[in-house]
């Protein structure tokens, strides 16, 4: 951010009529720009290899032969660690915004893919072909190529949405207690479906299917981020839209339709986005919990819960912490690496109680 | 003019409303009152759009049913009964709501200084930077009302006047800012806006409405001026208890007092 434009947000910030915190959001999305780009940074010049800071900088800026990066420098940096942080980049995003779309669908905070049995819904989507691509499947992966599998997360992830809102609403009022007990048992029932197709895999699929259920961004290649990719970057353009309607829908769905908005058409939208991107995001990294409950509670409680700027804020902010995240996962157990979904669960799993516990009357038990 | 003929709404076997005629003309305070269930509440669901009715129901002569929801959003504005909000919403914040479509009618440029204006008119200055979820029950209607009064700031938009169905507006306010709520409602008629009230209470009905829609069991008992309908025997039947009607001097704002119900 050029600090003329951090000095414009101040002012701004000084002028705004009481309890205007629009001019504060957006001096918070700057400060989640700088942020992230400091974290990218950060992460493609450190790793478990000894390629230099310094020249893996060099490196972005100079051509030929003055290029300090070795070959293998060279290699380290723009077909591991990159593709690791643009994928970091990408899942974080998808996974907080996912959640702050779900939370303002549902109206309640506690929302999340991850636990009303979305992602779940998605894993199974993601493990049918993996363990039946090259069988039963054939056709499908033969005919979306590497979009297949995250075609497939979408699907589930999909199904999971439509299915909790068919039971969790009745005359556009959403009982948060069925929501959450029907996220278990779809969440159980989708976890079932997917251990019978472990059952049947074979011990190449096996290992590759414990590790991707742990949830990690190892293994990330430019052919992953060409997959899922398209279909992120898509549906978060898309919540540019959806911002104003889900404003309207805090209010409930009978007085966002008196302000104008076509409600039926703005939810099936945010149902599509919040399976897209948790479908892709699942698809290449697997479960990895907590960025969409943890992300947008923290925003709301500084920039509040305007979602023109939730939306954006919870993008940069859940990808800044998925590489931080990753940043730990590479290097608690060096040179071993954890699992990035047990790092978020470690972290995200006590704020979620934390969260309970401070609003106790959410549930409406 | 909001008129409606022969709206008929069910949920599934039960008929809630039979045939109501009615009209709601600009310029005027029109109050729904009756029993609990009688339907009151359902024909101003049926005017907002809630719910799919049968018969006819128009704003300005265009049937609600083909309206979309930004068209409608322009000709009327809805304050619904009680609204809780889950998420940490300043009290600007959600008066702000109010100017989403655009189209609030103020001075070019106006807009962004309507919500304040708005919270001063329900008396609510300096309440903008507090939280909606702290605020008491009628403190959150007060404000619910200035994010309404937002959408229509303006009564009369392009030469077409403009609505506000209120559905008791006034159930959890104390007397003074039940009062000041009713004279807002007056102000935006006399400006040349139409007001829809479902009212409770039969005194500020007489005292505030200049048109009286009595229900009883899904249908109209009575229509017209608070003089004509708001009569001893009419009254009694419809709220079946025993009301008496007087005013003092005669010929004045009437006054309902109920009886005793067993002397």
């Amino acid at each position: 951010m050029p600090p003329a434009a951090g000095m414009l947000s101040l002012r701004r910030l000084a002028d705004a009529p009481e309890g205007d915190r629009s001019a504060r959001a957006r001096l918070a999305i700057a400060l989640l720009v700088v942020m992230l780009v400091v974290v990218a940074a950060v992460s493609t010049a450190t790793g478990a290899s000894d390629a230099s800071v310094l020249g893996v900088i060099k490196g972005w800026f100079q051509q030929g032969e003055e290029a300090a990066l070795s070959a293998r420098d060279r290699l380290i940096v723009y077909e591991i660690r990159l593709p690791r942080v643009a994928l970091g980049i990408l899942v974080g995003a998808a996974l907080a915004v996912s959640g702050a779309l779900m939370q303002g669908l549902f109206r309640n905070p506690l929302a999340d893919p991850g636990i009303v049995g979305v992602s779940a819904g998605a894993s199974l989507g993601a493990i049918t072909v993996i363990v039946l691509g090259s069988t039963v499947l054939g056709p499908f992966v033969a005919l979306f190529g590497i979009y297949a599998l995250p075609l497939a997360a979408f699907l589930g992830g999909l199904v999971t949405t439509l299915l909790l809102y068919r039971v969790a609403t009745r005359q556009g009022q959403t009982s948060i207690a069925t929501m959450l007990l029907a996220g278990i048992a779809l969440a159980a029932l989708a976890m079932a479906l997917s251990g019978i197709l472990i059952y049947m895999a074979d011990d190449r699929q096996l290992r590759d299917l414990t590790f991707w259920q742990l949830g990690s961004l190892g293994g990330a290649t430019w052919s992953k981020i060409g997959s899922a990719g398209p279909i992120i970057v898509l549906a978060l353009a898309a919540t540019v839209f959806l911002a104003r309607g889900l404003n309207a829908l805090a209010l409930g769905e009978a007085s966002a339709r008196h302000l104008g908005i076509p409600v039926q058409r703005m939810k099936n939208a945010v149902v599509l986005a919040v399976a897209a991107a948790t479908g892709a995001a699942v698809a290449v990294s697997g479960g990895i919990g907590f960025v969409g409950i943890v992300v947008p509670h923290f925003l709301r409680l500084i920039i509040g819960p305007d979602h023109r700027y939730l939306l954006p804020a919870a993008a940069l902010l859940g990808a800044s912490l998925l590489l931080l995240a990753d940043a730990v996962s590479r290097t608690i157990v060096a040179p071993a690496e954890l699992p990035i979904g047990i790092v978020t669960a470690v972290f995200g799993a006590p704020f979620f109680l934390w969260v309970l516990l401070r609003r106790r009357g959410i549930l409406d038990l | 003019m909001i008129e409606t003929r022969n709206v008929t709404v069910s949920f599934g076997r039960a008929r809630i409303l039979s045939g109501v005629d009615f009209t709601a003309e600009p310029g005027r305070v029109t109050a729904i009152v009756g029993p609990n269930g009688s339907g009151k509440s359902t024909l101003v669901k049926a005017l907002s759009g809630d719910l799919p009715y049968g018969g006819s129901i128009a704003f300005n002569g265009r049937e609600l049913a083909q309206m979309k929801p930004a068209e409608a959003a322009i000709s009327r504005a809805v304050l619904p009964q009680a609204i809780t909000l889950s998420f940490p919403y300043t009290v600007r914040e959600v008066v702000r709501l109010g100017l989403m479509g655009g189209r609030s009618g103020a001075l070019a440029g106006q807009d962004e200084h309507l919500p304040e204006r708005a919270l001063a008119k329900v008396d609510l200055s300096g309440f903008a930077g507090r939280f909606y979820q702290e605020l008491s029950g009628g403190e959150q209607q007060r404000v619910q009302l200035a994010r309404v009064l937002c959408q229509v700031w303006a009564p009369v938009l392009e030469g077409r006047p403009r609505y506000l169905i209120l559905d008791e507006p006034v159930s959890s306010l104390d007397i003074k800012h039940q009062l000041l709520v009713m004279k807002i409602a007056r102000e935006f008629a006399a400006r040349g806006g139409g007001v829809v009230a479902v009212l409770h209470d039969l005194n500020l009905t007489a005292a505030f409405a200049d048109h009286v829609l009595v229900m009883r069991r899904g249908t109209s008992a009575a229509a017209g001026a608070p003089d004509a309908v708001m009569q001893d025997a009419l009254l009694s039947e419809v709220f079946d208890c025993p009301l008496k009607v007087g005013a003092v001097p005669a010929g004045a704002t009437p006054f309902v007092l109920p009886q005793a119900l067993s002397a």
